[in-house]
C-alpha cells in the first residue's frame, strides 16, 4: 500500500498540473463545490508549468495524424480540446483555416472533422484549463517554433 | 505543504484531507496563502491565460495575474527600438520613440480591461473560440499619453472620422492581420496610449512597450504592441473589422445564423458582476462576507444585488468607495442563512445608465460579452 502511494501521489500531481488531458483530473478535492472555480490541490510555485507550456495532447484515433500535422503548428492542442462543436461547425472552422492557407485536402477535411467532433463534440465536458505560473515581466520570449 | 519524494500512507491521507480542506474554505485568506498564485491557461500558443476568480479580489489586478489574450505569436520589441507612426488625415505625420511619447503630458486612467469573449464558455449552444470562463477581465491603472494630445501634434484634418490601429501581430500564410479601427469621437474623448501598467513598464504579454487603452470598450479595441495609428475618413476594412467582433442588432433564436447586415461592431461592454469570495460550506447562524466586483461600459455601477431564492427577491450589496470612471466597483454583502441545505446565490448589477445584468444574456454567433447572473452554491449545515 505504501509503495503504491509513493508512486501514485506524483502521478496525481503531474496529471493535475498539466490538467488538460481530458477527464482524468476532476475529483472532489480539486473542484470547488461552489462550481465557479476550478482548483488544483496545494500546488507550489516551483511545481507550476510556465505560461506557454504545451499542456494538452491529442488522443489516438482516426484523423489524429491529420489534425496533428495540419492544426498543431498554429494551435496548441488545448485550444482544440476545449471546443464543443458539431461536425458541421468543425468543418466550417477547417474551411476557414483552409482559406487562410492551411494545407488540407478534401480527404483530410472529412477525417479531421470526424476526429475533432469525436474528441471535442457538443457533449465535451472533459476540458479543464491548465494551472500555470503567473506571468513574469522578465520571462524570455517564447519561440513559437519550440512549440511545434 | 511540501511534497517530498517519499511519503507514507498517513501523510498521503493528510495531503488529500488538506486539499479537500483548502477547497472547503476556498475564500478564506488562509487558504489563499497556502495556494500558489497561478493563472489558468486556455492555450499555450498563441498565449491565452485567464485569472482565477478568487484572485480578482483587489481594486487593482496585479500585472502578473492579469489575463493575457493573444491572437498570434507577437515579436518582442525592445523599448529602445520601438516607434509609433502617426499618419493618414493629418498635416504633420509623426514617428515617435518611446522617449518622445514620455515627453508628452502624462495621464493616468484606472479602468477595466475585458476580453470581448470573456464567458464564451457559458453560451448554449456552444460557439467556437477560446472558451473563456470568468477571468478574462481585470482592473488596472494605465499610464501614458492621451491619443488626442498625439493627434493634435500631428494636426488632425477636418475630414478625419476614424482611427486605424496596427499592432505587432505577424500572422502566417493568409491569416488576416489583427488590424482594427475605432471612431475618432471615442478616441478623442478618453483613449490613451499606455506605456505603464500599475506603475511598471507595460509588460510584453500585455502589449508592451505601448498599447491602446479605450475605457469602457471591450478589449478588441485595445491594440497591443502598438506600431501605427492612421487617421482616415472611413473605417478600416478586413476580417477583424468586417466579420469578427460583431454582435447582432436584435435577439435571434440561439444557434440560428444571423445575416451580416444585422450585425454591428462591438463597442461598449455590458454591465456585469461576479462573486469572487464565498464559502463552499457554512453553518446556520454563521455570517459570511460575500464579495465580488461589478463593471460596465458605462462609467459607474449604480447598484449590486444578491438573491438566494432564484431571483424572486434581491438585497443590495455595499459598494466600495474606491472608484474611477470605467473602473470596477468592489462590493460586499453580509449573508446569514437561516435554513440548512444547498443554497444558490446569484448576483446582478445595474449601471449608471440604468442597464441591468440579465439572467441569461442574448446568444450570439461568436459568444461575445456574456453577462448572465453569476451564481455560486453554498452548502449550509
Amino acid at each position: 500500500v505504501i509503495g503504491s502511494c509513493v508512486l501514485r501521489l506524483p502521478l496525481v500531481l503531474t496529471v493535475c498540473s498539466v490538467a488538460s488531458i481530458g477527464g482524468g483530473c476532476r475529483s472532489a478535492a480539486e473542484i470547488d463545490t461552489s462550481d465557479f472555480n476550478v482548483r488544483s490541490p496545494a500546488l507550489t510555485a516551483e511545481s507550476l508549468p510556465q505560461p506557454g507550456a504545451v499542456t494538452a495532447s491529442l488522443p489516438p484515433g482516426a484523423g489524429m495524424d491529420a489534425v496533428r500535422s495540419r492544426c498543431v503548428a498554429c494551435h496548441e492542442p488545448a485550444m482544440l480540446r476545449q471546443q464543443r462543436l458539431t461536425a458541421q461547425q468543425w468543418m466550417a472552422e477547417i474551411e476557414k483555416m483552409e482559406g487562410w492557407g492551411a494545407p488540407v485536402s478534401n480527404a483530410d477535411k472529412a477525417q479531421m472533422s470526424a476526429y475533432l467532433s469525436m474528441i471535442a463534440g457538443p457533449d465535451n465536458t472533459r476540458f479543464t484549463p491548465a494551472t500555470v505560473a503567473p506571468v513574469s515581466a522578465e520571462q524570455p520570449t517564447r519561440d513559437p517554433a519550440e512549440k511545434r | 505543504m511540501r511534497f517530498g519524494a517519499r511519503i507514507n500512507r498517513r501523510e498521503f491521507l493528510d495531503v488529500l484531507v488538506g486539499a479537500a480542506a483548502i477547497c472547503a474554505s476556498s475564500s478564506t485568506a488562509a487558504s489563499a496563502q497556502s495556494e500558489a498564485r497561478h493563472l489558468l491557461q486556455l492555450s499555450g500558443y498563441p498565449l491565452d491565460l485567464e485569472t482565477p476568480l478568487d484572485a480578482l479580489t483587489t481594486y487593482l489586478t496585479p500585472n502578473d495575474l492579469f489575463f493575457v489574450r493573444t491572437h498570434w505569436m507577437p515579436t518582442r520589441v525592445e523599448p529602445a527600438m520601438w516607434s509609433l507612426t502617426v499618419d493618414g488625415e493629418v498635416s504633420r505625420p509623426l514617428k515617435l520613440s518611446l522617449a518622445d511619447l514620455k515627453g508628452l503630458p502624462r495621464t493616468d486612467v484606472t479602468c477595466v480591461l475585458q476580453c470581448s469573449g470573456n464567458g464564451r464558455n457559458w453560451f448554449d449552444p456552444p460557439v467556437p473560440g477560446v472558451q473563456w470562463r470568468y477571468g478574462a477581465v481585470g482592473n488596472a491603472r494605465w499610464s501614458g499619453v492621451r491619443v488626442r494630445d498625439v493627434l493634435s501634434r500631428a494636426g488632425l484634418k477636418n475630414a478625419a472620422e476614424h482611427l486605424h490601429t496596427f499592432g505587432g501581430n505577424a500572422p502566417p500564410a493568409r491569416v488576416p492581420p489583427f488590424n482594427r479601427s475605432l471612431e475618432l469621437e471615442k478616441v478623442l474623448a478618453d483613449a490613451i496610449i499606455a506605456y505603464e501598467m500599475n506603475g511598471a513598464p507595460l509588460p510584453h504579454d500585455h502589449g508592451g512597450p505601448a498599447r491602446l487603452v479605450v475605457p469602457g470598450w471591450a478589449g478588441d479595441h485595445w491594440m497591443k504592441w502598438l506600431s501605427k495609428l492612421s487617421v482616415s475618413r472611413e473605417p478600416q476594412l478586413g476580417y477583424y473589422m468586417e466579420t469578427a467582433y460583431k454582435y447582432p442588432l436584435r435577439p435571434g433564436a440561439p444557434g440560428a445564423a444571423i445575416a451580416a447586415d444585422d450585425m454591428r461592431p462591438i463597442t461598449e461592454m455590458f454591465v456585469k458582476s461576479n462573486i469572487t469570495s464565498a464559502p463552499s460550506r457554512m453553518q446556520v447562524g454563521e455570517h459570511a462576507s460575500l464579495r465580488g466586483f461589478a463593471f460596465s461600459g458605462a462609467p459607474d455601477i449604480a447598484r449590486v444585488e444578491l438573491s438566494d431564492d432564484g431571483g424572486v427577491t434581491w438585497r443590495q450589496a455595499t459598494l466600495n468607495d474606491q472608484h474611477h470612471p470605467y473602473a470596477w466597483r468592489l462590493w460586499s454583502y453580509d449573508w446569514a442563512p437561516r435554513v440548512r441545505g444547498i443554497h444558490r446565490i446569484a448576483v446582478r448589477a445595474r449601471d449608471s445608465r440604468g442597464r441591468e445584468q440579465p439572467k441569461i444574456p442574448q446568444w450570439n454567433p461568436s459568444g461575445y460579452l456574456y453577462n448572465g447572473w453569476h451564481t455560486v452554491m453554498v452548502e449550509v449545515a
